[in-house]
């Protein structure tokens, strides 16, 4: 997915906090790491991103189409189709199996789109290839750290998105882990011919990526210019 | 209804097992404290109206028209002021009235025994599972429940209870030979022994058996001869207390059968003239007896019950809005606590009225559970209080 930010401007009412992108390019399949220090803001870009929050001023467009031209459902709709989230504490459901779990975006889609079929393939490739063909029946409380990170990776995938959004996903993880995560993250963007955008504080995840942005260095130049692939 | 949205509502109550157990036993209980009350009163009415409604009109003593009703349908109390066999020979000489008399005073291992006459038993249409009506002297008959509780049965005796054990010159116990024991009616009747007005009779003491005066018996001091040359017996001389083929012949009253007491009098009048026709005669509030609908009365007290039901329902309305209330603090608690769930199933895609209707089919569920739950125990329970009710009414 291509995505194109012009001139964005967003602040949090309330907050002194504000973040300023004047020009961010991501190429279609590219991936990009977004590092910076604390609250500098790296959230609440993917935020913006997933169409779940809109700049106050600017534009972002995800394969030419503006956000803001959207209504609430369509990008909800074009969310559930198209953005896979990944969460630094997974955001597992305690009450679904890992099963369940994995199918929560396709459920919430009503299971309409895409075919019951095409989902229960698509399912066990995942889970094959992610190696946690045994969990699916097992609780939350059964899985380790890591295997649940590679459950949140399968659900954020489950619909085939073309953008994958991923907060901070190694953050829980040991060192071996991380990288093992990160790789698999990589490839299954790859895999999925998908964009992917991740944000961690950790240099050894960063070096493994071919384009990354240092929003920290951008946001106290009160400036953003890049273009990436 | 979405089968995701339903299998995701089923997966979360389920997970919450003791979460939900509690919320469903308290919204159970909620229903069934009103729904139960509803459906008691419901029954007691039912049962109650139904044997009064069996009873066009009723004879006794003026006064209480409720503890007339109580005591000749129910078989409940034990009326101190009585008729007489007179009275009720008066209503049955009228035209197009059939009167059953009927005298309660005595009981039996605690259950009621009634004398009356075998007509009782056609005009309540009461049939026999084994054995028949009494006869003679001394028979009685057994209600199902009773029969069964006691474990008597055709050939049996049952023992009336003594009236005052502390009054050793009052009447004595009577002991009665079971011949009949009437098929199961789910009424008062069940529960009642049914002798012959005089068996009841002797049973009070009003008539009695004993050995007759002889020469020996004179002699040894049994027997005196009054003042005015009557020959009485002492208090040595005592009453048969069963009554056998043997000593039937020596039992005797000594009063006119017309004076002898009864407690009620259950009348069926042929016709609504008939009907009018006493109810008129018998409306002076000067004269000491009364005939009374039952159904009125029935009626009144029901609307008593009723008054104390509305008051319950409000009593359980105040109760539901507290439940409601606290109820309605877990939901707003529940979606905070559950804010950041709400939060992913955004992210994820769901709208906010779809996870509204998410949540709504969780409580909806567990509403419905609890009220089928609360339906089924009104059910479950009013099947186990009818036996109750029955020997009630």
């Amino acid at each position: 997915m291509d995505i194109h930010i012009n001139k964005l401007y967003f602040g949090w009412p309330a907050s002194t906090f504000s973040l300023e992108i004047p020009h961010l390019k991501v190429a279609s399949e590219d991936s990009l790491a977004v590092v910076g220090a604390s609250g500098c803001g790296k959230t609440t870009f993917l935020r913006l991103l997933a169409g779940l929050i809109l700049p106050d001023v600017g534009e972002i467009f995800l394969n030419g189409q503006d956000l803001k031209n959207l209504s609430e459902t369509q990008r909800r709709e074009f969310r559930q189709r198209h953005i896979g989230f990944i969460y630094q504490d997974f955001r597992l459901m305690d009450y679904l199996n890992m099963k369940d779990n994995i199918l929560l975006p396709w459920r919430l889609a009503r299971g309409r789109d895409p075919k019951d079929t095409l989902v229960r393939d698509r399912l066990y490739r995942l889970i094959e290839s992610l190696g946690i063909s045994h969990l699916m029946n097992r609780t939350l409380d059964q899985v380790s750290s890591g295997e649940r990170q590679r459950v949140a990776i399968a659900r954020a995938l489950i619909m085939g998105p073309s953008l994958l959004l991923a907060d901070e996903p190694t953050g829980n993880l040991d060192p071996e882990n991380k990288l093992m995560v990160c790789k698999l993250l990589q490839d299954k963007a790859q895999e999925y011919g998908a964009t992917l955008i991740l944000v961690t504080h950790d240099q050894a995840i960063v070096d493994r990526f071919s384009h990354s942005v240092d929003f920290g260095t951008f946001q106290s130049n009160r400036t953003m210019e890049k273009e990436v692939g | 209804m979405n089968r995701h949205l339903l299998y995701l509502a089923m997966r979360y109550l389920m997970h919450h097992r003791r979460r939900t157990f509690l919320l469903w036993l308290g919204l159970s209980i909620t229903c069934l404290l009103p729904l139960g009350v509803h459906h008691l009163t419901k029954m007691f009415e039912a049962r109650l109206r139904s044997r009064a409604e069996q009873t066009p009109l009723l004879l006794g003593v003026r006064g209480n028209d409720y503890d007339l009703v109580l005591h000749a349908l129910y078989f409940r109390n034990v009326l101190t002021e009585r008729l007489s066999m007179g009275d009720w020979n008066q209503i049955n000489q009228r035209e197009g009235i059939l009167a059953i008399p009927l005298c309660h005073t005595f009981r039996a291992r605690s259950y009621p025994v009634i004398g009356t006459t075998i007509d009782y038993f056609d005009l309540r249409q009461l049939s026999f599972a084994s054995g028949h009506s009494f006869t003679e002297l001394g028979q009685c008959v057994l209600g199902a429940t009773l029969a069964e509780s006691l474990g008597l049965g055709v050939g049996d005796t049952l023992m009336s209870d003594p009236e005052n054990v502390f009054d050793l010159a009052g009447s004595y116990p009577l002991k009665c030979r079971i011949v009949g024991v009437l098929a199961p009616t789910a009424s008062v009747d069940d529960s009642a022994v049914f002798v012959d007005l005089k068996t009841q009779w002797i049973m009070e003491g009003l008539g009695h058996g004993h050995d007759a005066a002889t020469p020996e018996s004179m002699a040894s001091g049994e027997w005196t001869t009054s003042q005015e040359g009557d020959i009485v017996a002492t208090a040595a001389v005592l009453p048969y207390l069963e009554i056998t083929q043997a000593n039937a012949a020596d039992f005797h009253f000594h009063q006119a059968t017309d004076d002898l007491p009864i407690s009620a009098v259950l009348i069926w009048p042929s016709s609504v003239m008939a009907s009018t026709l006493l109810l008129g005669d018998y409306q002076d509030p000067s004269q000491p007896l009364q005939v009374i609908r039952p159904t009125e009365v029935v009626d009144s007290m029901m609307a008593w019950v009723l008054r104390v039901r509305s008051f319950l329902d409000w009593n359980y309305f105040l109760v539901a809005l507290a439940v409601g209330s606290f109820l309605l603090l877990i939901v707003l608690l529940s979606l905070k606590l559950r804010e950041e769930e709400c939060g992913i199933l955004r992210d994820l895609g769901g709208s906010r009225s779809w996870i509204f209707r998410l949540m709504l089919l969780e409580w909806g569920a567990l509403l419905l559970a609890s009220g089928l739950v609360a339906f089924g125990m009104v059910r479950v329970l009013g099947f186990l209080l009818q036996h109750w009710l029955e020997r009630f009414l």
